[in-house]
């Protein structure tokens, strides 16, 4: 079920008035069973994966903690890591290997062709299993006590605001606040509706309608002018940002109706000052996860210099390897871990201060700087392909053009005002933000983007960008 | 906090109210333009008609070796020259979609008759619940009667009124497991029907199984085999047509297009082609007793003019579509008892009449001079003379008209000059390899006086030479050779 639907619109209400009105020890099981049937109506079958994950982790985990030999306990995590990871390949990666296999087998004169797979992609299957992952190897290392509640571990990995595209949440925290007696609560209302219409109005009504013009650009290049491939790679920017971060607030304030505070997964990064604070700011939830993951396990900053080079290299790959599987979100991440090695020496080398976390102009100097660079990254994650990114950077010398980008007066007002939406929004979320606001601001607001997603919103059928993924 | 509730309920209600009168006064037009293709077409329709037909892809696909690609409707409008026909065609539209259509027209436009296309497919679950159907219901959600902001966001938010594809899936599952109500049958349901066909397989021409037959004959039985009944959703959908109908004060027709009965037959069987004609005729019974007239074209149409062989569609050839429309105008008639022009010989089918009132699409010769500056009636006629020596002109193949049709021609048309033309002839041309080509040019000045300024009238016979009965076309058009401009309207020409 998407969001930005009537069946989520009409699902919403329902299960929310029902959650009210069971008693606490009966909404689990409510509660999990509105994320089953909230992930069915997508592609029924495939449930059986996030029951199969749910159950194989759940059990890994009881086996580790119970288990006083350390290789014991190594072994249920490796079958946990492999499961969840094996199902990540089958699904996600096999193909990737066996094409560029295939590619390899062609230019070295092999005749063998391995056949690829025809199955569907499962949707949120990067974030589910990234999602139990981070709870078997909290209880490997002890940091999280295993749940002896079948239930409740079920519904945290299949918790339907943020199932599919998360933030990704840790066990402990989101498992708290599911077993947390719950007391309909005006604030939480309040505050949920708030981020969900901000969040329909940056995706349906910026993003969506952003995505018409970058699909003109991204599909003939050559024939438009470079300043019109300029502007369709920022639009670009734009629209995964509203994209992505209009999900993330549609699922938090999802989950905050039902008293879950889910952690911010964005903190308006175009305004980062450089890559390393650009990604404190982007898709928090996964950059904190492979930090804690990946990155601190592979020695963090605390090795050598040259290692510390190769940890950041291979967190930002691999990065970009969970985004897709196709070279392009390979050299996307690689590009990043490049940029950021950069950055790090030429601060370290001219002694740039750091810069504050407040607006100022220097700040926005630097954010211009900044917004630059990631706008030519992202190139490589919207292509296809290597070919049509370089497309798109040959385009930018365009001299002439037989099309030109035709923005309505509407798409540019709604654009203008998210962009400008960021500068107040500086370190804060539209929740607290409009919530200080006097009434008839907050109420013109309102008003405003409730108009806009009425009226406005994009009516092709697009999809959050990240459910892919 | 109910308080706090109640009145922020009151606020956002009036918010609401306030937008959706900002959405109607300035939004509404330009995005029913640019989301509904099916909107033009309903604002293009006159304020004034006589008969609208509603078709879908069965009304326009033709075949390239079709002579005359026109339309079922077009074909239906020749029967009626004098009178305004109009159709809105949307590809693989239904019962559902026809009535947001209906619905959809200003009570401003006057309509004496509605034809509705009745597609026996379109009462299958294979239909019903098609993938196709979230964008069909896309294309209308615009047009209802709701408030149009409201219908804008339906539009966004994809709440059409279709199914996903779980509940496409259960609904189609469900379907095909219901027990056929004749117990005789060998098969219980679509699921056994489909399996038997399966393991049994279709056999070629040559005795081995053909793939492509026993898949064209499982989806015969997926498509056609179900029993009909009042619940039927496409039942209710046409039930709703004809209250509309009766609210307006419409003549309603129901078509029940051709299907493939032979076909049918020769793959699967006499039962299926017996489930399907008791349901056709259950259909028939029900909506004449509701008062509507039932065209039942059901078996119509023979193998042969159906275009497509691979899959159970209502797509026809040229002589098809004109049985079709043959048969609605045989209906509709009895309105426009007066208006009615037998067009095509009944023996041999083959048309002994052509109209033009050049506002029809039927593509003639010379359409270029089709001009809106002056019209006899409607918007347009056509402009020739200074330049553009010929007029509008039928340009036919003379051995597609009827033997005992081929003595002379009647030849009527509409002439408008702002002075007397002292150079203009009608010509009939009859041309082709087996004879001397035949000019024979009349002044219009001889035949009639020309009031300048004004609509003429013209009537001519021409008697066809004996020995031109050869031709291969005959061709009639009023020649201008000179500077003076003129315009010619409604060119009818009956052949004897």
């Amino acid at each position: 079920m998407l969001f930005n639907s009537i069946d989520f619109v009409v699902f919403l209400p329902v299960v929310l008035v029902l959650f009210y009105l069971l008693p606490h020890k009966l909404r689990w099981i409510f509660m999990l069973a509105a994320s089953y049937y909230f992930y069915m109506c997508w592609k029924a079958s495939y449930i059986i994966l996030i029951i199969a994950s749910t159950l194989i982790d759940y059990l890994a985990a009881l086996q580790i903690e119970k288990s006083k030999a350390k290789s014991r306990k190594r072994l249920y995590l490796a079958l946990s890591l492999f499961s969840n990871l094996g199902l990540l390949f089958v699904f996600k990666y096999y193909n990737f290997a066996i094409d560029s296999l295939n590619y390899l087998f062609e230019h070295l004169d092999v005749a063998k062709q391995i056949p690829l797979h025809q199955l569907l992609l499962p949707v949120g299957i990067s974030f589910y299993t990234f999602q139990t992952l981070s709870y078997t190897i909290d209880v490997y290392y002890g940091r999280q006590k295993a749940e002896k509640h079948l239930g409740y571990f079920a519904l945290y990995v299949s918790y339907f605001p943020q199932l599919v595209a998360g933030p990704i949440e840790r066990f402990s925290r989101l498992n708290a606040q599911l077993r947390a007696k719950v007391q309909l609560n005006y604030e939480n209302i309040a505050n949920g509706l708030r981020l969900i219409l901000f969040g329909f109005f940056i995706k349906m009504v910026v993003a969506d309608n952003l995505s018409e013009f970058v699909e003109q650009v991204y599909a003939q290049p050559q024939a438009y002018s470079g300043l019109d491939v300029a502007l369709g790679m920022v639009l670009y920017s734009f629209q995964i940002y509203g994209d992505f971060h209009g999900y993330s607030s549609i699922a938090i304030g999802t989950a905050m109706l039902f008293g879950v505070n889910l952690m911010n997964n964005f903190n308006t990064p175009y305004l980062s000052v450089n890559i390393k604070e650009f990604w404190s700011r982007w898709h928090i939830s996964l950059s904190t996860w492979f930090r804690d993951y990946l990155y601190i396990p592979l020695g963090g900053n605390k090795v050598k210099i040259a290692r510390w080079i190769i940890n950041i290299l291979i967190v930002f790959t691999v990065s970009g390897l969970w985004h897709g599987a196709n070279w392009t979100f390979v050299i996307w991440g690689g590009l990043y871990g490049l940029v950021y090695i950069v950055e790090h020496f030429v601060n370290k080398a001219f002694h740039l201060a750091p810069c504050r976390n407040e607006l100022s102009p220097k700040r926005l100097l630097l954010a211009i700087k900044n917004f630059v660079v990631v706008t030519l990254i992202w190139v490589f994650f919207r292509s296809q392909n290597l070919e049509e990114a370089h497309g798109m950077f040959s385009g930018l010398l365009n001299q002439h053009s037989e099309a030109s980008l035709q923005l309505p007066t509407s798409v540019w007002v709604w654009f203008l005002l998210f962009i400008g939406s960021e500068f107040l929004l500086f370190n804060k979320r539209f929740d607290t933000w409009i919530a200080t606001k006097m009434p008839w601001l907050r109420w013109a607001v309102y008003a405003l983007l409730l108009f806009a997603i009425l009226a406005f919103a994009g009516v092709q059928e697009y999809p959050f960008i990240y459910f892919q993924f | 906090m109910w308080f706090k509730f109640i009145y922020r309920t009151i606020v956002l209600g009036i918010v609401l109210l306030l937008a959706n009168l900002a959405y109607s006064h300035w939004f509404w037009q330009a995005d029913m333009e640019k989301h509904s293709d099916i909107y033009p077409k309903i604002k293009a329709l006159p304020a004034d008609i006589d008969i609208l037909y509603l078709g879908e892809s069965s009304n326009i696909t033709f075949s390239w070796q079709d002579l005359d690609k026109r339309a079922i409707s077009d074909f239906v409008g020749d029967h009626f020259p004098n009178l305004g026909t109009y159709n809105i065609t949307q590809a693989g539209a239904h019962a559902r979609i026809y009535y947001e259509i209906l619905t959809a027209i200003p009570d401003s436009v006057e309509i004496k008759d509605v034809v509705v296309t009745m597609n026996y497919r379109s009462f299958s679950s294979d239909w019903i619940y098609s993938e196709l159907e979230q964008a069909l219901l896309k294309k209308t959600v615009l047009l209802r009667t709701t408030p149009p902001l409201y219908n804008r966001f339906l539009l966004s938010f994809k709440g059409f009124g279709g199914y996903n594809e779980l509940e496409r899936k259960l609904r189609i599952h469900a379907d095909w497991l219901i027990p056929f109500k004749n117990e005789n049958l060998p098969y219980k349901n679509i699921y056994e029907w489909d399996r038997a066909i399966d393991e049994n397989g279709i056999l070629d021409s040559d005795g081995g199984r053909s793939d492509a037959l026993t898949i064209l004959a499982a989806a015969n039985v997926k498509n056609f085999a179900f029993d009909l009944n009042e619940d039927n959703v496409r039942v209710k959908d046409f039930d709703r047509i004809v209250a509309l109908a009766r609210e307006k004060g419409w003549h309603l027709y129901f078509s029940i297009m051709p299907e493939n009965l032979e076909n049918a037959e020769k793959l699967v069987g006499n039962d299926l082609v017996e489930m399907m004609v008791n349901n056709k005729n259950w259909l028939v019974t029900r909506y004449r007793n509701m008062g509507v007239g039932v065209v039942d074209n059901f078996d119509a149409v023979a193998h042969e003019l159906f275009i497509d062989k691979d899959f159970p569609t209502e797509h026809y050839t040229e002589t098809g579509r004109k049985k079709v429309a043959q048969n609605v105008a045989g209906l509709v008639k009895s309105d426009f008892p007066d208006q009615f022009v037998q067009i095509a010989d009944p023996a041999t089918g083959k048309r002994t009449y052509f109209f033009h009132d050049c506002e029809r699409q039927e593509v003639w010769g010379q359409m270029q001079t089709i001009s809106t500056e002056k019209a006899f009636e409607g918007s347009k006629s056509s402009k020739f003379g200074g330049g553009q020596a010929f007029s509008l002109s039928l340009d036919y193949p003379f051995q597609q008209i009827p033997d005992s049709f081929k003595t002379e021609m009647d030849i009527a048309f509409e002439l408008f000059a702002e002075q007397p033309p002292t150079d203009l002839s009608l010509v009939v041309e009859l041309s082709g390899e087996k004879i001397d080509f035949s000019w024979n040019g009349f002044k219009v000045s001889d035949l009639k006086t020309i009031e300048p300024g004004q609509w003429n009238p013209i009537d001519f016979n021409f008697k066809i030479p004996a020995k031109a009965l050869q031709a291969d076309v005959v061709k009639v058009y009023l020649y201008a050779p000179g500077q003076q401009i003129l315009f010619l309207d409604n060119l009818a020409i009956q052949f004897k």
